[in-house]
């Protein structure tokens, strides 16, 4: 019999989504309303060819398959024996399994860090350094006449963002808004646009520092800034200056780019001015549908947002020294547990060539390139689909994730099996002493 | 893999570069270099190559963090080339290079 979940979270992107209704006929999904084109590819099609349906462990240039016990067991005793090891990935799991990710690498004393560590990490920083105005997506919906993607591209990357909460939303106060896209790039976004200004590469600062001079009434004495002229900047900062809430969502265009961290301080430093004018907030396009949840966790857990080191039997956090990228450049983690995320395909080439030559273990549903050049591979359920779970969306805002069909036979959660291997660790250490 | 195997250019640049659309392109940046297909893209770009975040560009992109932890994946300089039939990795040929140094294992 067929059966409609209505009220479901896409675990897609950090938009999530909370208004699909799926329908499962015979324990799949067979038809999904109300996603994006991510959304219905990936709930169509979780359970492909891909999925690993047994514990894997490398026996040579081949996996043997294994019970869910010897690999934990061989998990555990790989970690316990390290001396640095890396906990990395959590961005598209539960806060729950976070949690006790949190929980592992504290018993361990390795470092954990998030996938914020090379998209939003910047971001992190920039707001550590100046603050943060910003408000709900709802508010944003409600009440925003001035939308500003910079360095973003929502209709590729976030499909459903301007459909729910800006320029193609209508709000309870508002309904029309305006939109202005800053980019490098004339993107799909760019071509919505009432106003689209196109900036040379890496100069997002210098122009974020401009629009500082210009709504304050000031001049500048040269014709352009970045390529783009003073007038056309004039006009910008006018629109600004004008509107009566205004919003900035920013994207790894300016977290990726030259100038990084101070990118976000130039753009957060604009909209707190703002605010003396009008009402402005500022918000970061956070990327997978839980990494704002990693964040969180991880602040509440141990006092910093990512990039925690446990090596010295507490906390320390120092992006650049105890962030994942910084510790397999230096070559110094000597072991790595991977959950839910995919750093083969996703970190600098040098990077993932350090993070392969560690004794590796991955806990992810799909074979991704980083569970093939693992030693131990631990198959999961699909957060979202087949566990529940809770996330928060982009604006910080928690929301269910929700158990909508069974899980392969024998499959257990990220939460499950990152319980077990906490339980291990900790009976080796007190065998141990 | 064809979605993030592939590179675009604005139609400027690939009659200035000698590019037709669907040849393969070599991109060089100072940390290496990688084979893709070149697409053209519609709209304003000028002296930009725009390729899609995958295991394909991992070794041409930054990985300096400038000590803040975030290595440099958009605006490096880069020179784009053609290359008539030039040969597109496939993903096992990416990642037997990455275990290359391993020694112990592969598929």
């Amino acid at each position: 019999m067929m059966e409609v979940f209505k009220a479901v979270t896409c675990p897609v992107c950090a938009c999530l989504c909370d208004d699909l209704e799926v329908t499962v006929d015979k324990g799949k999904i067979v038809d999904v309303k109300n996603g994006c084109a991510f959304s219905k590819s990936k709930l169509l099609n979780y359970n492909g060819k891909q999925r690993v349906l047994k514990p894997l462990i490398r026996k040579g240039n081949d996996f043997a398959e294994v019970s869910y016990d010897e690999a934990v067991k061989q998990a555990a005793k790989l970690l316990t024996e390290a001396n640095y090891p890396l906990f990395y990935g959590w961005s598209m799991t539960s806060c729950e399994a976070i949690r006790v990710g949190i929980e592992l690498a504290e018993e361990i004393g390795g470092v954990i860090d998030t996938t914020s560590t090379i998209c939003h990490g910047p971001s992190t920083l920039g707001i550590q350094d100046v603050g943060l105005v910003s408000s709900t997506l709802g508010q944003v919906r409600h009440r925003a006449d001035l939308i500003i993607y910079w360095g973003s591209n929502p209709l590729i990357a976030h499909p459903r963002h301007m459909e729910r909460y800006t320029v193609f939303s209508k709000g309870r106060f508002q309904e029309k808004r305006k939109l202005v896209v800053v980019d490098v790039r004339e993107t799909e976004t760019a071509k919505k646009a009432d106003l689209f200004i196109r900036i040379e590469p890496n100069k997002d600062f210098e122009v974020l520092q401009a629009l500082r001079v210009l709504i304050r009434d000031d001049e500048l004495d040269v014709e352009k800034v970045a390529g783009i002229p003073v007038a056309t900047l004039e006009k910008l900062a006018e629109m600004m200056v004008e509107c009566k809430f205004g919003a900035l969502f920013f994207g790894s265009g300016l977290t990726m780019t030259e100038g990084k961290n101070r990118n976000v301080d130039a753009a957060i430093s604009l909209i707190r001015d703002l605010n003396r004018i009008t009402k402005f907030i500022i918000m970061p396009m956070r990327g997978h549908f839980n990494v704002t949840g990693a964040d969180m966790v991880f602040t509440w857990q141990t006092g910093f947002p990512y990039a925690v080191d446990f090596s010295m039997g507490y906390p320390r956090y120092n992006p650049g020294e105890t962030s994942a990228i910084d510790i397999l450049l230096r070559q110094e983690s000597d072991a790595a547990l991977v959950v839910a995320s995919d750093p083969v395909a996703t970190l600098p080439r040098k990077a993932a060539e350090h993070l392969v030559k560690n004794p590796l273990i991955v806990v992810d549903p799909h074979m991704s390139a980083t569970a093939k050049l693992a030693d131990i591979v631990l198959p999961s359920t699909f957060v979202g689909i087949e566990a529940k779970g809770t996330a928060y969306r982009m604006d910080n805002v928690p929301l269910p994730l929700k158990k909508i069909v069974e899980p392969p036979t024998g499959i257990l959660s990220d939460e499950d099996i990152l319980s077990k291997i906490l339980f291990e660790v900790r009976r080796l250490k007190e065998n141990a002493s | 893999m064809e979605n993030v195997t592939v590179c675009y250019l604005d139609e400027d640049s690939m009659k200035k570069l000698g590019i037709e659309e669907g040849e393969t392109v070599r991109i060089s940046t100072k940390h290496g270099s990688t084979i893709l297909k070149a697409l053209k893209f519609h709209g304003e770009q000028p002296n930009i190559v725009f390729v899609p975040y995958s295991p394909w560009i991992n070794n041409i992109v930054n990985p300096d963090t400038n000590g803040v932890g975030m290595p440099s994946l958009k605006g490096i300089p880069a020179e784009v080339e053609p290359v008539k039939g030039g040969h597109v990795l496939k993903l096992e040929e990416l990642l037997r290079g990455i275990l290359g140094s391993r020694n112990d294992g592969g598929f």
